[in-house]
């Protein structure tokens, strides 16, 4: 998981993001964001995420510990 | 197709079991702040993604396998396009290269459901097909859910132009 942010940040066309933002407050949050946060889930750590787990999960910590959750 | 995906992608009200009315036809704003009515085309986007990127790269390698048929081999993967994202996404993960599955479709001519593979097909080919003989990998997805490939091993063909009226 040492590149998510890294890999977070470029789907949200921002240079960086930290664990506390919320992922609504993205400019570009759309459902195609949505859409390449669950295929960047699928083929980067082998997750399976619905739009609902990602806006249930708020924030960008959140987000990292949903799909660690997943791994698992 | 198990029909248990049924609710991912279709028209609520307007057959036997929801006939179309007033009320059907009554606009609503739904969580993600959309306004459609029962009457309108409903699709769950990340359940169809989800659904497309499950199931057809097994059925793909399933078929190439029980054909014994390299991937490599293979010259065209001519796939239903719903979106360039998506077709690519699933070039990924099948690993095929992205010029062997064009994914230009809807950004000339829309998403027109299983035409989409025709089109692809004479659109990026011209007449490439009518000089040689090729192997296509045809698939088509979606409302249902459903899904089902096809190998096509063709001759030269007599023609492969698209005719615009």
């Amino acid at each position: 998981m040492n590149n998510f942010r890294i890999e977070l940040a470029e789907i949200l066309e921002v240079d960086g993001v930290e664990k506390d933002e919320l992922l609504s407050s993205f400019e570009c949050w759309d459902s195609l964001t949505i859409l390449s946060i669950i295929a960047l889930a699928g083929e980067n750590y082998n997750v399976t995420l619905s739009a609902a787990d990602v806006n249930n999960s708020n924030t960008v910590g959140g987000l990292e510990e949903l799909i660690k959750s997943k791994r698992r | 197709m198990d029909g248990s995906s049924h609710e991912a992608l279709m028209i609520p009200a307007g057959g036997f079991k929801m006939p179309s009315s007033l009320q059907t036809a009554e606009i609503k704003e739904d969580a993600a702040g959309n306004f459609r009515s029962s009457d309108h085309l409903v699709m769950k986007g990340d359940d169809v993604f989800n659904f497309v990127q499950r199931e057809v790269p097994p059925m793909i390698e399933e078929l190439l396998l029980s054909a014994a048929v390299d991937k490599k081999d293979v010259d065209y993967y001519m796939f239903h396009q719903p979106n360039k994202f998506m077709l690519n996404k699933l070039a990924d993960k099948l690993a095929v290269p992205r010029e062997k599955m064009p994914s230009n479709i809807v950004e000339n001519f829309g998403n027109a459901s299983g035409v989409t593979i025709p089109t692809a097909i004479t659109f990026n080919l011209k007449d490439i097909p009518t000089k040689e003989s090729l192997t296509f990998c045809l698939a088509g997805f979606g409302v249902g859910l459903t899904w089902a490939s096809l190998l096509l091993k063709t001759e030269k063909m007599k023609f492969n132009e698209l005719i615009y009226m």
